[in-house]
């Protein structure tokens, strides 16, 4: 009956056990698939493209010349071609306030441009009407009501009032400016290119005198027919009619300086308008085989959207060319999918790269610039009159000839994001070609994100190299040496090296950062001559120990000889540090780092690669050793004993038979050491300038997957598209590190297959 | 009683301290060469102790200390001027436990021969053929040559530590109790294998098998308690020992 009880007993112990250790192992598992899905549920929003959310269609009384919305969309505005303005819910389409511009009187709209609040209309009779539209938020009972504002800031002649010349309407117009100056580049109807510059002259007392200048451009153009360049996509079409140059579009810069004026001939012609006296024509090229239509600008006045009569769209930039007389070239930089008509309406987003192009057959497009990219394809099967991108990207508005007005609600969270800006080579706003960087922020509201995580990988990659070339041969050899060679009463050096591995890698990182990488640079020649220093004392050390008498060498002291090398390496390394001036002088001509500027061209970072290998390979180190050596001394002392009887030295030995009874283990610490430099976060944060480059070279910094984290962490805001790629990059990470685990453990049972039978 | 030949090996007051235990107390007696010296005596009385000093593998053991000195072929192999790789390629050993490397039989085979520095392929064949004759398992594992040695038997994987002993063509064959681990049929594979080695090779060997060293050697040392009892003429020391404590152990009254 006892046994029974005690049987029943070790049972219920016995399942206990059994579902305690079940329970928990499954648990480790179910923790890290969870880790793997909530990393990925973070990133997962970054594949998905733009989508509307909501398609609303309204009525105006007839089609807008020009349309705008408030920032939240709730209120919108018409500009209509008699010169009438509405403002009309967005929300049930009702008038909220009708406005007319007096002062233009009969006057028919034919063109305008739109710059932040301002609205440059051009009319049929040659007036520049500019109108300033904004809205203010008022907040009432805790509710908000926005309220729309409506003035006329300035009217003008485009010919000037004092002249006989029968009015011409304005067919395009392109206007920039601010308080204190205005540049206004109009073309009328016949034919005329006119520049209008008002600028507010703050004289000695404080006065403001406002100084107008008007030129005449159209006979500067004139003289540039001969085509100054072309590209070689294009062509090159001689065969223009040579006495004219028929304007489609223009679009001027908001550093008022750069006008481009495109042509039906297919060209563009870029004219310096810097000095409005003396306006140059820097460059005239053909952009496409069809008439320019439009032409527009991306966020920060930098990429110039060319669309033409056959619907394609590209985005232009000036770009370093030694061959242009003045430095600088068009280059085409990204194609978009092209409308199946011609190009009317070109509107960036005032948010990023993003812009909406629309076609007279009522195709609307939306495109990110970065990423080549068109996200959406709309259609409204009518005759597009006007085209607005609401402020926050997230809404586009367009009316059609029959007064319709369309809203549609857009989601475009991640637009930059694409496998070609993740790991392609990318050409970026003000580089001179397709590139792969990573460059999350900038200063301004136009800074173009630049997210190819190649840099981060190759930096990650490059510290590991550098940390395992390090670290791999002094922790295999060591545990070799440790293993092997050392005398017992040393013993104690394992223990030591193991407390190394609990040394915070904060640390060593500011070990590195602060102490190591200055003595580096400082003592850099005695580096390279240190290694010969060594051998020639580790030979002299040798040959010492050959011709001393035997006495006191002691018949047992195994492995203590290598005790003797010390003081002659120390001796070595201080040498080398003493002579490192010496040899800094004979060798580079008194100072390294200008000898590598010149002769190799590397630049020399203090905190560089291989201060990161250093102070990484400490890191690793402990790690290595501490399994190696734990491998190598389980190595059957039988077959050590087996070697040394045959007569292999005891470096035979540890060659030819414990290193390689010991190589599974020594693999996979090699592998765990790969992942521990691949995830090293803080030394590489430390030791290094953090430069996203992508260079091998030893002197130069870079930044790591990991480190870039930490990073750019605070720069991120949640759910931001930075957030979502640094979720990207740690998926990257912990991916790599599972494969590299995996695969590890794999080959390491094969081979420990091969050697278990001992 | 059996033609003394010339010694190989003289041992002369030895004296082996384990840290402070006195393990052998002033040993004193020649080996001959080209026979077969057997030691035998209780566990614990040095055997192994005095038969690892001859090939020095004692000094892989921490904390040791030897007095006096052994020669071989009249040379002091404990004099510091001595190469203790060169000494061990002279004096080949056999451990008790069958200890091939995770190798093949033929790399086994061919480890030391390697480690020389021979690299010629035909050489290392004849070399590993010859000692694997010598060893009595060519025939056995001439079409297993590169089969892992830990793939066969206990008997086999000692014959293959023996061949790879004697592939080195050493002076003196150490085997430390060879046969305690394997069956009969393979112990008698050893013995045979002994007496064959007898014609090139000095052999010592230790074994608690008294009939093993009555059938296969040639001068017998027994060992009490460190010291050496009685060294003869294997029949004359089975037959009639001088010594009361040899009489008891032979006679199985202890050990
Ligand atoms: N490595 C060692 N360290 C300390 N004492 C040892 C060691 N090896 C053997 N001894 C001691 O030396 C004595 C002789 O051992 P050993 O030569 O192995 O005897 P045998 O081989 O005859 O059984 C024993 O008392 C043993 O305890
Ligand atoms: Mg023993």
């Amino acid at each position: 009956m006892k046994t029974l009880k005690s049987l029943k007993r070790r049972k219920f112990t016995d399942k206990t056990a059994h579902w305690l250790i079940t329970c928990s192992g499954v648990a480790t598992i179910f923790v890290i698939l969870a880790l793997f899905i909530f990393i990925f549920l973070e990133v997962f929003p970054l594949l998905k493209g733009a989508k509307i959310k909501k398609n609303t269609v309204f009525s105006l009384h007839q089609g807008a010349v020009c349309i705008g919305a408030d920032e939240h969309m709730e209120i919108a505005y018409a500009i209509y071609g008699n010169g009438s303005i509405e403002f009309f819910s967005l929300i049930d389409g009702s008038v909220i306030r009708k406005h007319d511009i007096q002062e233009l009187g009969n006057s028919h709209i034919t063109s305008f441009d739109k710059h932040k609040n301002l609205h440059i209309l051009g009319t049929d009779d040659g007036k520049i009407a500019t109108l300033f539209i904004h809205f203010s938020e008022v907040f009432e009972d805790g509710k908000r009501t926005i309220v729309p504002h409506i003035s006329l800031q300035e009217l003008v002649r485009a010919e000037g009032a004092d002249n006989d010349y029968e009015p011409f309407a304005i067919k395009h117009i392109a206007s920039k400016g601010d308080e204190d100056a205005a540049l206004t580049a109009v073309h009328t109807e016949n034919g005329r290119l006119l520049l209008l510059s008002s600028e507010i002259e703050t004289s000695l007392f404080g006065e403001g005198e406002k100084r107008e200048v008007k030129k005449d451009i159209t006979p500067l153009l004139k003289k540039s027919l001969k085509p100054i360049s072309s590209t070689s996509g294009a062509g090159t079409d001689h065969s223009l009619p040579e006495n004219e140059v028929v304007i489609t579009s223009l679009v001027l810069d908001h550093f008022m300086e750069n006008l481009y004026v495109g042509a039906n001939s297919g060209e563009l012609i870029h004219i310096n308008v810097r000095d409005k006296e003396e306006p140059v024509i820097l460059e005239r090229i053909k952009v496409s085989d069809k008439p320019v239509t439009a032409l527009g600008f991306l966020l920060g006045d930098i990429s110039l959207v060319v669309g033409d009569s056959d619907g394609n769209i590209n985005t232009w930039m000036q770009v370093r060319d030694e061959l242009s007389s003045f430095g600088w070239s068009l280059k085409k930089i990204h194609t978009f999918q092209s409308h199946n008509g011609p190009v009317t309406a070109i509107a960036p987003s005032v948010r990023n790269k993003c812009f909406v192009t629309a076609s007279s057959n009522g195709s609307i497009h939306l495109h990110h610039a970065t990423s080549e990219r068109t996200l959406l394809n709309l259609n409204i099967n009518s005759v597009v009159t006007a085209l607005a991108f609401s402020q926050k990207a997230n809404g586009i508005l367009v009316t059609d000839s029959t007064g319709k007005l369309f809203r549609w609600d857009i989601s475009n969270p991640h637009p930059e994001v694409t496998m070609k800006t993740l790991f392609g080579k990318v050409w970026y706003e003000g580089y001179e070609k397709p590139e792969y960087v990573w460059q999350s922020t900038g200063g301004t509201d136009d800074f173009e994100p630049k997210l190819s995580l190649v840099p981060l990988i190759f930096g990650t990659i490059k510290g590991t190299i550098y940390a395992l070339l390090f670290a791999v041969p002094i922790g295999i050899f060591g545990a070799l040496y440790t293993s092997q060679f050392l005398h017992y009463s040393l013993k104690i050096v394992k223990p030591v090296i193991e407390l190394m591995a609990a040394l915070p890698s904060v640390i060593l990182g500011f070990l590195a950062g602060l102490w190591l990488a200055p003595l580096i640079e400082k003592i850099l020649p005695s580096l390279i001559i240190m290694p010969l220093f060594i051998v020639l004392s580790i030979a002299t050390a040798i040959f010492v120990w050959k011709i001393l008498p035997a006495f006191g060498k002691g018949r047992y002291k195994h492995g203590m000889e290598a005790l003797v090398l010390i003081p002659f390496i120390v001796g070595a390394i201080f040498g080398s540090i003493c002579l490192s001036g010496i040899f800094e002088t004979f060798a580079f001509g008194g100072d390294y780092r200008q000898w590598l500027l010149n002769v190799t061209g590397l630049h020399y970072d203090q905190r560089n690669a291989v201060v990161v290998g250093f102070a990484m390979g400490f890191a690793v180190i402990p790690l290595i050793f501490t399994i190696s050596e734990d491998a190598m001394s389980n190595v059957p002392k039988s077959l050590v004993s087996a070697s040394l009887a045959l007569g292999a030295t005891p470096w035979q030995t540890a060659v030819k038979v414990v290193l390689p009874a010991a190589s599974p283990a020594v693999f996979s610490a090699v592998m765990i050491g790969f992942g521990r430099a691949v995830g090293e976060t803080m030394i590489v944060l430390m030791a290094t300038g953090n430069t996203p480059i992508m260079d091998w070279n030893l002197f130069n910094g870079f930044r790591a997957l990991a480190a870039n984290i930490a990073v750019e962490i605070p720069e991120a805001p949640f759910g931001g598209t930075l957030y979502r790629v640094l979720f990207l990059a740690s998926l990257i990470l912990f991916v790599t590190t599972f494969i590299v685990n995996t695969l590890a453990e794999v080959i390491r049972q094969k081979m420990k297959k091969k050697y278990s039978k001992l | 009683m059996k033609k003394k030949s010339e010694p190989i090996v003289n041992i002369i007051d030895l004296n082996f301290y384990y840290g402070d235990t006195l393990a052998l107390k002033g040993i004193n007696f020649d080996i001959s060469e080209k026979k077969i010296t057997a030691f035998i005596g209780p566990s614990g009385c040095g055997k192994s102790t005095l038969i690892r000093c001859l090939n020095r593998m004692n000094d892989l053991i921490e904390n040791v200390r030897i007095e006096g000195c052994i020669k071989i072929k009249g040379q002091d192999i404990y004099d510091p001027s001595m190469n203790i790789t060169e000494l061990r390629k002279r004096v080949g050993m056999v451990f008790q436990k069958p200890n091939p490397f995770p190798k093949t039989i033929y790399e086994n085979v061919v480890y030391g021969p390697r480690v020389l520095g021979i690299k010629k392929k035909s050489l290392l064949d004849d070399i590993c053929e010859k000692a694997l004759t010598r060893a009595a398992l060519w025939t056995e594992v001439k079409d297993r040559l590169h089969v892992s040695a830990l793939e066969i038997s206990g008997g086999q994987q000692q014959r293959v530590c023996i061949a790879r002993a004697i592939a080195m063509e050493p002076e003196i064959v150490l085997l430390d109790e060879p046969c305690s681990a394997l069956d009969p049929i393979a112990t008698a594979k050893i013995e045979d294998m002994l007496v064959e080695l007898k014609k090139d090779y000095t052999v010592v060997i230790v074994t608690h098998n008294m009939q093993q060293a009555a059938r296969v050697s040639d001068f017998t040392g027994f060992f009490m308690m460190g010291e050496l009892v009685e060294y003869d003429d294997t029949t004359e020391l089975f037959t009639k020992p001088k010594k009361k404590k040899t009489e008891d152990y032979i006679t199985g009254r202890f050990g």
